[in-house]
């Protein structure tokens, strides 16, 4: 079936971009090739974090109107991290759409715009595991403890690495 | 480098849908489609369309079709598009014409018909002989009127001008009091139904609206049920569920359950199982419409509002309640009316509302539809004819059938009164009217306002005849009002009975009835005690203000329409009128009791002690609630209340401005000051520029002058009267008594002081006399220590505990006096209780009263309304001493080089003894500006007064030291000496307002006058002068047509320049960083320019009108002397008007038919729209 829609179209441009030319540290491509809307995505820890070794996979779902509305992500099983909500899913600025701000915490040029692309995001998804934001977090807990406990925090989230790594 | 793609879609550019650059992005972001940047703009609903990342705005330019013609495009298309946009105006300026015609002429007309119609129904025959001639002219005297035999043809324009003048100017008067009237009634309505204290009234009359049987409700709405629609069990079931939870009665719900459930169950269950069906067909069509339109951004929306649609449970269960979108709440069972509604959202949602097609009428609609009246032919008959149904309507309610019924009454009346005294007299009626004439001639007022209208409307009901007055047909109609009044009060009484709170009415109907009634009463109530504060008081003062100040006025002024009522020939009747009259006396009133609002909030906060004026509301006093007060108070209290204040503000106005200007007018009859005279419309046009602009940018400074004045005023009355510590908290112990001298000599001439620190009784002071011949007086104390309010927020509970006699340590001297217990003076108190509860202002302080009290402080305010009265005249006086001489030597100015004098009405007016508005006006700007420049003297004028001394003396001290100075020497002393500089800085600003802006003014002023002026005469009267501004409509015209020509340049000149000269100028701080160079470049050399082009006008005229004076014109003298005839100097400023006005129409002519080419090439040659690209240099 030949894509027809824009968000289609521009899809499978660009997971023949990443598969041509693919980030160090990330592999993405669509779980089935007749849905490009939802995407299956690895991401590696990064280096110098506790999430380093660990290799995260998250799922990737488009709207229909994408590349107008942004997409989600959601790490399947859930990561602990001040920005990742306790059912997996990232709270990233870069994932929202600019009218909707509740906050008011993120400056437009931060949010999402089609001139985004899919590798951007995966990139500003391993960079945010590498430097938690807690002004605006999404899970308190892990708030709490990476910025009381950060021992505590570290070794949990070795811990985690070590067991999905079936260490 | 990759190849270009789209930064939306990642696509590539093709030939039909190429890639643009509209932003100053470079890089892989460069390119986008036109489509997926429209896209993303309608998804981002921004609005400003810019790009997101460097905030440049796309543009776009409109594409044309290739053959598009350079300039114009071919003239039939142009024609065609005028053609139509004329039409379209043709019909929106015919239907605004229409509504003006009807709202403004037909509605007036219609209303003084119908109610001649009803008059005649009332009176029982025609006023006029032809009922045309009734309809047209009412009551109006035919004969009189037109001061012409009857038998003589009337002649048309008469004709035309009384049926304008007597019918339909009342008729719009009629119309706007009615308006307003009602809106504010309507307003009136809303606050007081708002009011807390509403409720609090009623449910104190009737009780709280008695709880309804949940079980009558629920049956009720179960018929319904039956009646009408099943799907109410859906909500029925949910009030059960709601009932559960508040743990309502079960046997209820079981109740419910057995009536109701069963017999719509199948009935229902059926239903909703085709309604399931539907929505499977609806969603399955639903995904059809979305696989065709991905795109489509509502979808998503649409989508969801189908999915909840089908989350309802279709099934009443009744151990599991269905789930509604929205749970109805028992407030809602209660209100049957919001079923349809509801039942109605329930439907399952038929297909998608297709988008709204965009074309061009949609903004015009929106116009319409903002305007909410249909721009077409149609629609103002329709609304003219809605209206006059409902004037018909509204006049029969409301004045047929109350006059009707009143004059019955009042025969009624009458025959039950008198049928007595005629029985018992058995005299005819004529003894029983000679009877009443008898005993009520006590004052030609009221009987000629009055007694005889009543007596004549009496012997009218009794002869039948027609009613000649107003007051005549009024009088039934007061009477009916009065007696419905009475009687709803008494039906209300009746309904209310013995109920209380505590015993509420509980018949339904009776409730309904007595809170209808309430809610108009209370209204009533609110509108009246409001008309009488905010009308009726203000005019009243406004009457007795022009009493009062007639005596300041001559009598030959044109000002007079403003404040008396005497006869002007230069103003038309119409301002002159008893309406114009009225509202120039409320003007008058209001703005007298606002300065009066003003001076006595100045002196509260700035002067007296708290606590002192207790008895006058503060303004800002947050606990006050005018509507609240006005519904709760008893209204016998509140129009006490009102007349109080209303003989304290007459004597105020009486005695304290009237007294002293009928004085001053009795005793100087050709006086210095008065009356005020020599006022015309160019004075008030001067005095309205240079006065109010002086006065208003130096308010600050009048009000602190004001302050420091009446302070001193306030010291020196309270010491005299021995009020200091009453009135001003200032403690003075040698006012705690009197002294007591050895005989009237010592008395008159005595320098002795008494010693203060030895104060003794009387006796013994004639003790002390006798034994001791040194002493000459002695001091004698008396009078004692009260305790008074201590704040103006005290509550009057607490009030009814002070004035008390105390001790100076706050002992009570006597023991308090016991509480009267009075029913009436309780239940006023309940009723105020929830006034001021705060007990925190409830302080008091202890004072020192003298004896006589209430007479030293009718004395204080007797020297207070003089001391105010001294203010007024000095100020005048002063102005004038300082405004004349400038007034003169502006005359002198004027006359040397024009021949005329411009400045006043005529030469013999200069050296009137009395005062006139300019030299005043011109006098105040120049105190303003002393004021301003002395103002340190006066700035806490105790602390630095020393200070001021020393200050002066200094420099001057340094001046004689110096010897001969150069001109270094001078401008350092310049520098030093701050008067001298002032001075210099004064004698420029005189030149500056005076040679260049009231010059200017005045020669504006006076080419206007001329040229609008001498025409009128001159076809009028065939004259070619007049000294006076004529006030009559077609000299208004005329004045209207020149004003853009004559005045409406002075308007500017003098915003710009005055605010230059004020500004930077003379009068503002910034003069010492001012140069003088600097000022004369600003304002003096623009202003004297200007000045000057006017001179040159004005004298253009003044030499026309000799020329004019000397023979016949022709055009050989005019180029002889290169001057105009006046009248053709005015026919030449109409004529340029008139050619600017055709200059400017055809600019706008040109430019509309650029407008229409522009717009044609749009409509017919555009072929879309396509993004500019923007290129930016690389490096």
């Amino acid at each position: 079936m030949p894509p027809r829609s824009t968000a289609q179209r521009r899809l499978l441009k660009e997971y023949q971009q990443l598969a041509r030319d693919p980030p160090p540290g990330i592999v993405a491509g669509p779980l089935d090739e007749d849905n490009l809307f939802v995407w299956e995505c690895y991401l590696e820890g990064p280096t110098d974090t506790p999430y380093e070794n660990g290799v995260f996979p998250a799922t990737m779902t488009f709207p229909k109107d994408y590349p107008l509305a942004p997409p989600t992500l959601k790490f399947t099983p859930a990561l602990l991290h001040p920005n990742i909500y306790k059912d997996g899913t990232v709270c990233i600025s870069i994932l929202h759409s600019p009218g909707d701000d509740p906050n008011q915490y993120e400056r437009p040029e931060e949010r999402w715009s089609p001139v985004q692309s899919i590798e951007k995001i995966l990139l500003s998804v391993v960079s945010m595991l590498a430097e938690p934001n807690c002004e605006s977090g999404a899970n308190i807990d892990a708030c709490k403890l990476w910025r009381d406990d950060r021992e505590g925090y570290d070794q949990q989230i070795r811990g985690y690495v070590r067991k999905a790594m079936g260490l | 480098m990759e190849e270009a793609s789209c930064r939306i879609c990642r696509g590539e550019g093709t030939p039909e849908d190429p890639l643009f650059f509209p932003c100053k992005c470079r890089g892989s972001i460069k390119y986008i489609h036109q489509d997926c940047l429209m896209d993303w703009l309608k998804h981002a609903n921004k609005s400003t369309q810019q790009c997101d990342i460097c905030n440049e705005p796309y543009k776009f330019k409109t594409l044309f079709d290739p053959d598009t013609p350079k300039g114009m495009v071919p003239l039939g298309l142009i024609v065609s598009k005028i053609a139509s946009s004329v039409m379209k105006s043709a019909t929106v300026i015919t239907s605004i014409a229409l509504y003006a015609t009807f709202v403004v002429i037909q509605v007036p007309m219609w209303w003084k018909f119908v109610g001649r119609l009803y008059t005649w129904i009332v009176d029982g025959q025609l006023p006029q002989p032809s009922i045309v001639q009734s309809f047209l002219f009412g009551q109006l005297d035919l004969r009189t009127a037109f001061l012409i035999d009857a038998s003589a043809p009337v002649p048309r324009l008469a004709f035309l001008w009384h049926i304008l003048n007597y019918t339909y100017s009342s008729g719009l008067v009629s119309i706007v009091i009615f308006i307003l009237v009602h809106v504010f009634l309507f307003i009136d309505h809303e606050w007081v139904t708002r009011d807390e204290g509403y409720f609090k009234l009623l449910t104190k009359r009737i009780g709280n609206e008695p709880k309804r049987q949940l079980r009558e409700l629920l049956e009720q709405q179960i018929r319904n049920l039956r009646q009408n629609n099943p799907q109410n069990v859906e909500n029925i079931l949910n009030v059960l569920e709601n009932m559960n939870h508040d743990g309502a009665d079960e046997a209820i719900r079981e109740f419910v359950v057995d009536q109701v459930i069963p017999p719509v169950m199948r009935q229902e269950q059926e239903e909703e199982e085709e309604e399931i069906e539907q929505d499977a067909d609806t969603w399955s069509d639903m995904e059809d419409f979305e696989e065709n339109s991905d795109d489509d951004s509502d979808s998503d929306e649409e989508r969801g509002r189908f999915v909840r649609r089908r989350d309802v449970v279709p099934f009443p269960n009744l151990d599991a309640p269905p789930m509604l979108p929205q749970p109805v709440r028992m407030a809602d069972i209660l209100n049957n009316d919001r079923f349809p509604a509801r039942n109605q959202m329930l439907e399952p949602n038929p297909e998608p509302a297709p988008e709204a097609p965009v074309d061009e009428d949609v903004p015009e609609e929106n116009v319409n539809l903002i305007l909410n009246i249909g721009l077409n032919i149609t629609m103002p008959l329709k609304a003219a004819g809605i209206a006059d149904a409902i004037i018909t309507v509204y006049l029969f309610v409301f004045y047929l059938l109350p006059s009707i019924m009143g004059k019955f009454l009042f025969a009624s009346l009458t025959y039950a009164l008198f049928g007595v005294h005629y029985l018992v007299q058995k005299t005819p009626a004529n003894t029983v009217i000679a009877f009443i004439r008898e005993r009520t001639v006590i004052i030609d007022y009221l009987e000629s306002y009055i007694t005889t209208p009543v007596y004549t409307t009496w012997s009218n009901v009794f002869n039948s005849r027609v009613p000649a007055t107003v007051t005549e047909r009024i009088i039934p109609l007061l009477l009916f009002y009065g007696v419905l009044l009475v009687a709803t009060n008494a039906y209300m009484s009746y309904l209310r009975g013995d109920h209380s709170k505590t015993n509420p009415l509980s018949s339904k109907s009776a409730r309904m009835v007595y809170k209808l009634l309430f809610e108009i009463v209370s209204t009533l109530k609110v509108f009246l005690i409001f008309n009488i504060e905010l009308i009726f008081f203000p005019v009243y003062c406004g009457w007795l203000l022009d009493f009062c100040m007639s005596p300041v006025f001559s009598p030959e002024l044109h000002l007079n329409m403003l404040l008396s009522s005497r006869d002007n020939p230069c103003i038309h009747p119409f301002f002159t009128n008893f309406l114009c009259r009225t509202i120039n006396y409320w003007a008058a009133g209001t703005g007298y009791m606002f300065t009066f609002a003003l001076f006595v909030g100045m002196i509260r906060s700035m002067i007296l002690r708290p606590g002192v004026l207790f008895f006058i509301r503060s303004p800002e006093d947050p606990n006050a609630r005018l509507i609240h007060d006005a519904l709760m108070r008893p209204l016998s209290l509140q129009l006490s209340r009102i007349s109080l204040s209303g003989s304290i503000y007459s004597g105020l106005i009486v005695f304290g401005v009237g007294g002293f200007t009928w004085l001053l007018r009795l005793a100087t009859p050709t006086g210095f000051l008065f009356p005020v005279g020599g006022i015309d419309a160019k004075s008030v046009m001067v005095t309205n520029f240079v006065f109010m602009k002086v006065v208003h940018s130096n308010a600050e400074l009048i009000k602190t002058c004001m302050r420091v004045y009446w302070k001193r005023v306030f010291v020196i009355v309270c010491h005299k009267m021995r009020l200091s510590s009453f009135i001003l908290d200032i403690p003075h112990p040698t006012e705690r008594g009197y002294v007591v001298y050895r005989n009237l000599f010592y008395r008159l001439i005595g320098t002795q002081k008494p010693d203060y620190a030895n104060p003794q009784s009387y006796e013994l002071a004639l003790e002390t006399f006798r034994t001791d011949p040194e002493v000459t007086a002695v001091f004698v104390p008396d009078g004692n220590w009260v305790r008074a309010p201590g704040n103006d927020a005290i509550s009057r509970r607490f009030l009814k505990k002070l004035f008390v006699t105390v001790t100076k340590g706050d002992q009570l001297l006597a023991a308090p006096k016991p509480a009267v217990a009075s029913r009436r003076l309780e239940e006023e108190e309940d009723e105020d209780d929830d006034e001021i509860v705060d007990s925190g202002s409830n302080v008091y302080s202890i004072v020192y009263k003298p004896p006589r009290f209430g007479l030293k402080i009718f004395g204080m305010v007797a020297f207070l309304c003089a001391f105010a009265f001294f203010l007024c005249v000095s100020v005048i006086a002063g102005a004038l001493i300082c405004g004349r001489p400038i007034v003169i030597a502006l005359f002198l100015l004027t006359q040397s080089f024009t021949g005329h004098a411009l400045a006043l009405s005529g030469p013999t007016d200069l050296f009137l003894p009395n005062a006139d508005l300019l030299s005043v006006s011109i006098g105040i700007a120049v105190e303003v500006w002393l004021l301003y420049h002395f103002k340190d003297q006066f700035q806490d004028e105790e602390l630095h007064e020393h200070e001021q001394l020393q200050e002066v003396a200094e420099p001057a001290m340094e001046i004689l030291e110096e010897a001969v100075p150069d001109e270094a020497d001078i401008r350092a002393l310049i520098d030093r000496f701050p008067l001298a500089r002032h001075m210099l800085k004064l004698v420029l600003l005189v030149s500056i307002i005076f040679a260049s802006g009231v010059l200017g003014t005045l020669l504006s002023i006076y080419v206007h006058t001329y040229s609008a002026n001498m025409p009128y005469h001159y076809f009028k009267f065939g004259l070619l002068l007049t000294a006076y501004i004529y006030l009559t409509w077609q000299t208004a015209l005329l004045h209207s047509l020149l004003f853009p020509v004559t005045l409406a340049p002075l308007f500017g000149m003098l915003t710009r320049e005055f605010q230059l000269v004020i500004t930077h100028g003379v009068i503002d701080n910034n003069l010492a960083g001012v140069s003088i160079r600097e000022l004369c470049s600003r304002s003096l050399f623009p202003m004297t320019g200007r000045t000057l082009a006017l001179a040159v006008a004005t004298i253009s005229i003044f030499m026309g009108y000799d020329f004019k004076e000397q023979g016949s014109f022709s055009l050989g003298r005019v180029v002889d002397r290169y001057m105009l005839n006046p009248l053709e100097f005015s026919f030449m400023c109409m004529a340029s008007s008139a050619a600017m006005v055709l200059l400017e129409y055809t600019r706008i002519g040109l430019h509309y038919l650029q407008g229409v080419n522009e717009e044609v090439k749009n409509e017919v040659y555009a072929r879309g729209k396509t993004l500019k690209n923007i290129d930016v240099l690389d490096e």
